[in-house]
């Protein structure tokens, strides 16, 4: 079964046609880049797969389940899709260990009265839900900041707090926009790690976005490439790297301009 | 063993400020502290929706309207009526009164519920247009209701309530709505506070988060509305006007968004400022009470825009003073 299956994806915002038939899969265990130029619809793409749009044409399965008329968080739940945002989109305001807590919900067994009661029961299944999310703080090594709040942590803190958020609902799929966006080089060699880290532990197929070629290129087994909406080319790094619409794509129409040839064969 | 321990320090507590009340202070400072304690409920409740959920509510005196309606209702109209022997006692009497009181609460929660899962279901703030408007319709749906007293007034409800229920109540909820927010259900509150699109992706209904911080709330302004109704012992429709659930925002703005602490000492501090006033009003004849109030909020806006307390409650920032010798200031 294939972790992702999207056949002619499409939406349309008044005349704009953000994204146009797309189809594309992610297999399970599975690695794979989705570049494009800016406003190419990549985050709209992910806002169609995470039910955030609803899709004017096409189909979208994940998990094996169609994810027509299911909204934002049913997805999460049943289809077992995760992803971070490429603005980070944390609970700011609560600890790091909250942010990890608050996808908790289906390990609850305790109901309203056993909270204003403080009950027995309450404490200990409270007690049991934190030990858990701080043993998978701990797998990323964000244990010793488990009480510090969101907000304050440094950016690729935030950054890597997004996708272990993203991993405590337990996903099949995860999806990562723009995860390497304003960190410098060495930032990014740590996430690259951590991304390769998260896919041999969890084994679990990983769809990304990202403007860094070093980056896609050294990453994923796969990449897409979207441009205007539209899918231009399919292929293995060394073939994207090579091919003339995915070149042209970036540098515009006519030009040829070696800056970007270069930035395509990474830095 | 936890329960009775705890159980055990509230009675004292209660009975020690019930007492103390009651018995050290003329009618006129213990009205005053009833009020106090009413509108602490409803500051601390309304908290839960506009501070942890982030969600504007603008109706809340509607809620403590429905909640003073119906359990006045129950103990005005249906007491009398009843024959039980049982509920001639004291106990019977206010055992019956415990149930008007929940029953109110309830009422206030279901009406909550009806009101809060069509405007909730919203992103935006159309909780704030709709609470508004309901605030006025349920008031005006009171003033034509004749057997509950219309335009008149509800008169004749039997005085059950005393500061030693309202104090009673007041640390209750206070303690309840503490464990709420400090529960994992109640950090889901503030992540939808927080980042509602993201609350969804971790696999959330923010509609049903959202809702039930709204019922939660709305049962504990059901709750202050009996406790008021059966203090005052006279309900009049006006009460419960827009200008009430302002004052109820306005202290919650005040104490911080999200600081239940904070609620509490700035229902004290308006409830206090609008009494100290009432003499002012007597010498020039004008009502200055709500300019001087009007003001006193926008300068403590100025200078503390989060509020006295920010997010934070009272005891926090004795723990951030002993850390760190710059005190708490950030
Ligand atoms: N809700 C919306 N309403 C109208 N237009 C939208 C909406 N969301 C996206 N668009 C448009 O769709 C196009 C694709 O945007 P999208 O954010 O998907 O690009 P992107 O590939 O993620 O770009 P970037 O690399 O800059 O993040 C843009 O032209 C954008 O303005
Ligand atoms: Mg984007």
């Amino acid at each position: 079964m294939k972790a992702l299956e999207i056949k002619n994806l499409g939406i349309q915002f008044g005349g704009l046609k953000a994204v146009q038939n797309v189809s594309l899969h992610v297999n399970e265990y599975e690695l794979v880049g989705l570049i494009g130029p800016n406003g190419a619809g990549k985050t709209t793409l992910f806002n169609l797969i995470t039910g955030i749009y609803k899709p004017t044409t096409g189909s979208v399965e994940m998990d094996g389940k169609n994810i027509a008329g299911l909204s934002s968080f049913e997805i999460t739940n049943e289809c077992f899709g995760a992803r971070t945002f490429q603005n980070i989109r944390l609970f700011k305001d609560l600890s790091v260990l909250e942010n990890v807590l608050v996808s908790s919900h289906k390990k609850i067994d305790y109901n309203l009265w056993s909270v204003l009661f403080d009950t027995q029961h309450y404490r200990n299944s409270e007690k049991k839900i934190r030990e858990e999310a701080m043993e998978l703080l701990k797998i990323f090594s964000l244990d010793s900041k488990a009480d510090e709040i969101a907000k304050n942590l440094p950016y690729g803190d935030q950054r890597k707090l997004e996708i272990v958020r993203a991993m405590s609902t337990k996903p099949k799929i995860l999806f990562l926009d723009e995860p390497a966006a304003g960190m410098n080089e060495h930032e990014t060699l740590q996430l690259l790690n951590l991304v390769r880290f998260v896919r041999e532990k969890y084994k679990i197929g990983i769809l990304v976005i990202e403007h860094d070629m070093k980056f896609i290129m050294g990453l994923c087994e796969r990449i897409y490439v979207l441009d205007h909406g539209q899918l231009i080319a399919e292929g293995r790094p060394e073939e994207i790297r090579s091919n003339k619409d995915v070149i042209k794509a970036y540098l515009g129409e006519e030009e040829t301009n070696t800056a970007v040839r270069s930035n395509l064969h990474g830095r | 063993m936890r329960q009775i321990k705890h159980l055990f320090i509230f009675s004292a507590l209660v009975l020690l400020m019930g007492f103390s009340f009651s018995n050290f202070l003329g009618i006129y400072h213990q009205t005053i502290l009833a009020l106090c304690g009413i509108n602490i409920i409803l500051a601390v409740s309304l908290n839960l929706v506009n501070g942890f959920t982030g969600q504007f509510s603008l109706g809340h005196a509607g809620f403590m309207a429905v909640g003073a309606y119906v359990s006045a209702a129950l103990t005005t109209l249906w007491l009398p009526t009843l024959t039980n022997p049982f509920l001639m006692t004291e106990i019977g009497v206010n055992l019956f009164f415990l149930f008007a009181l929940l029953a109110g609460g309830i009422a206030a929660g279901l009406t909550g519920f009806l009101v809060g899962v069509p405007s909730l279901r919203l992103k935006g703030d159309y909780l704030a247009v709709v609470t508004l408007g309901f605030g006025e319709i349920i008031r005006i749906f009171i003033l034509n209701i004749e057997p509950i007293g219309g335009a008149r007034g509800l008169i004749g409800i039997p005085q059950l309530s005393n500061l030693y229920w309202i104090f009673g109540f007041v640390l209750l909820i206070c303690i309840w709505i503490h464990r709420i927010v400090s529960s994992i259900p109640g950090k889901q509150f503030m992540a939808v506070r927080d980042d509602e699109t993201a609350t969804s992706a971790m696999g959330l209904s923010t509609t049903r988060i959202k809702v039930r911080s709204f019922v939660y709330a709305s049962f504990f302004a059901g709750i202050a509305g009996g406790l008021f109704a059966h203090y005052i012992a006279y309900l009049n429709p006006a009460t419960f006007n827009f200008n009430y659930s302002f004052q109820i925002v306005a202290m919650v703005v005040l104490g911080g968004m999200g600081s239940l602490t904070g609620s509490v000492a700035a229902a004290i501090l308006l409830t206090g400022l609008l009494e100290a006033l009432r003499p002012l009003q007597d010498l020039t004849g004008v009502d200055l009470r709500m300019v001087i109030y009007a003001l006193t909020l926008i300068v403590l806006m100025l200078t503390r825009p989060e509020g006295m307390f920010g997010r934070h409650e009272i005891w926090e920032f004795f723990k951030k003073f002993k850390k760190s010798p710059q005190g708490f200031v950030r």
